[in-house]
């Protein structure tokens, strides 16, 4: 039963193949680092002083918060969505369910894939912003981002931390997939979802709203309200849980599979 | 009769509260058959056989593949049968063999079954092509060797012929009469051709707004067609041939050299013949009207 389960998740893996998913998660980690490399070489001026006292971490930071908030999002929506239109695109959805495999089977080995992928894009991501950390230094010593000063705990927890955050919207959006034939239609309410969670930042009850969750592992300052930091991991396990839960339900109710 | 392999009792369906699309289906198709399922586009067709498959959600309890009940054995039942459902699920951007490999993953059948399938399918030379590249009838093809693949018992095809071109479409009622004779599988084939069916299946189902009106084997299906046919005799005088076989035959003219004449198979056309020439008529032309299958088919779902 496990090794048939891990057989048809290679066979997941083996769908994506010359697909737009690797170009998609290569592209997306890139875009980032390559542009704040440019930042930074083009205005030494107006950066080197921030980059004085914690160079690695200023940078991480640097980086982090526009992937946080919408680069990271995006890039689930999308994956998502890719992924799961492989499928529709194609019309195999019938003959996946007319094969020997339990629904749970299905339904587990291809999140499996998407779960897979999201880490993929973080790893890429963190590789490319030390990459373009040691190019900014290998043209500009100034800033002083030297290979041994690489602030790896850091790198480690910001990065976990928004993996956690950003699990459960990775479920919804999978499950939307899922629940939508038309591509537009999980594309269009997970952009809408998250521009929401945008304007309701600011709002004392956002803490229940999944699509912010990644965004405030990285703004909120744990130092200052450690309290916060308990409250978001359980909030980010509860949504995992909750919307794990709901999506395998409804997905296994649909009238029409195929 | 043989061992059914698919078993439906008094089978309904509706996609929407009083919207019945199926009404009432007892479908029985026999071990080792092949059953040519019959009916015009949208006649629910595909939507028995997607039931067949466990694609649509039924809370019924009616249907049974070898002797089993879809609803509570359905992996078991998968793993014993083979289906190709409307236009060909396949990746596209992936090679024959590697569609084929996704699937026989899934099936969990020996890696040698992909040579042997794409061999049986002519595909071998293409099996490294990408399927977008693939002509229809190639992609078709493809889609039998992933419904072959684990080598099933019971192969489920609704209308594999779809937009092939004459060549193909011989190329796939070889293949189906093959698997059927030299391998001895099942195969439900459903089809809006009646000339199409009744040059390779050996039982037939009609279905027309989602109700059964026929079943049975062809040879019974010509036998209605026989008993749907009427004799166009042209004999030289059209009042005495009226009077000889009017107490046996429903008779009429048809105008001034032709009689018409209500017949239920070869013996009676000779028969007649026979009564008429012994008593003196001379029939110039005697010949059957009205009795292909498919008016039969017409007449049928008309009715």
């Amino acid at each position: 039963m496990k090794s048939r389960f891990l057989s048809n998740t290679l066979a997941e893996f083996i769908k994506t193949k010359r697909s737009f998913a690797l170009w998609l998660t290569l592209l997306a980690a890139a875009f980032i680092p390559a542009i704040n490399a440019v930042i930074l070489l083009e205005r030494p001026e107006m950066l080197l002083a921030k980059f004085e006292q914690t160079p690695w971490l200023t940078f991480l930071r640097f980086n982090w918060k526009n992937v946080a908030a919408v680069i990271l999002p995006m890039y689930i929506i999308l994956i998502t969505n890719l992924v799961v239109q492989i499928e529709f695109r194609n019309n195999t959805w019938k003959q996946v369910y007319a094969s020997p495999r339990s629904f749970a089977d299905i339904f587990f080995s291809k999140l499996l894939v998407v779960q897979a992928l999201v880490p993929f894009y973080i790893l890429c991501f963190d590789v490319f912003v030390i990459i373009s950390g040691l190019l900014v230094h290998w043209i500009n010593p100034a800033y002083h981002l030297t290979a041994a000063g690489i602030d790896w705990e850091n790198l480690m927890l910001i990065s976990s931390r928004i993996y956690l955050g950003c699990l459960a919207v990775s479920i919804i959006q999978y499950w939307l997939s899922l629940r939508f034939r038309n591509f537009v239609v999980p594309l269009g309410l997970g952009l809408g979802l998250w521009i929401s969670g945008i304007i309701l930042m600011d709002w004392d009850k956002s803490i229940y709203y999944p699509y912010v969750y990644s965004a405030f592992m990285f703004f909120i300052d744990f130092d200052k309200e450690p309290e916060k930091l308990v409250t978001l991991v359980l909030s980010s396990v509860a949504a995992i849980i909750a919307s794990l839960g709901i999506a395998y339900y409804d997905t296994s109710r649909l009238p029409e599979k195929g | 009769m043989k061992q059914a392999v698919i078993e439906t009792d008094h089978l309904s369906y509706c996609f929407q509260e009083g919207e019945r699309v199926l009404d009432d289906i007892n479908l029985q198709v026999p071990q080792g058959s092949i059953y040519g399922f019959l009916g015009p586009n949208g006649a629910g067709k595909t939507t028995t056989l997607r039931l067949l498959l466990g694609l649509l959600r039924s809370e019924n309890s009616a249907i049974r593949l070898f002797g089993h009940q879809l609803q509570t054995n359905r992996i078991e039942i998968m793993t014993r049968t083979g289906s190709l459902i409307e236009q060909p699920s396949l990746y596209l951007h992936l090679t024959g063999q590697e569609n084929l490999e996704v699937f026989r993953r899934a099936y969990a059948c020996a890696q040698s079954r992909v040579a042997h399938v794409l061999r049986l399918t002519g595909l071998d030379e293409a099996a490294h092509k990408k399927v977008k590249a693939y002509s229809l009838g190639m992609k078709q093809r493809l889609s039998i060797a992933v419904a072959l693949l684990h080598d099933p018992e019971l192969l489920i095809m609704d209308e594999p012929t779809n937009g092939l071109d004459p060549n193909g479409i011989i190329e796939i009622r070889e293949l189906i009469r093959d698997l059927n004779e030299n391998q001895g599988k099942t195969v439900l084939v459903s089809s809006h051709l009646l000339t199409e069916v009744e040059k390779v299946a050996t039982h037939v189902g009609i279905i027309h707004h989602g109700k059964l009106l026929f079943q049975g084997t062809l040879p019974e299906l010509q036998s209605l067609q026989h008993r749907h046919s009427v004799l166009e005799i042209q004999v030289d005088n059209i009042t005495r041939a009226e009077q000889i076989l009017a107490g046996r035959f429903s008779v009429f003219a048809a105008d001034g050299f032709n009689i018409r004449v209500g017949h239920s198979g070869p013996e009676d056309a000779a028969l007649i013949n026979h009564m008429l020439v012994g008593s003196g008529i001379r029939v110039s032309r005697l010949g059957v009207v009205g009795n292909d299958l498919e008016k039969l088919f017409l007449q049928i779902i008309s009715a």
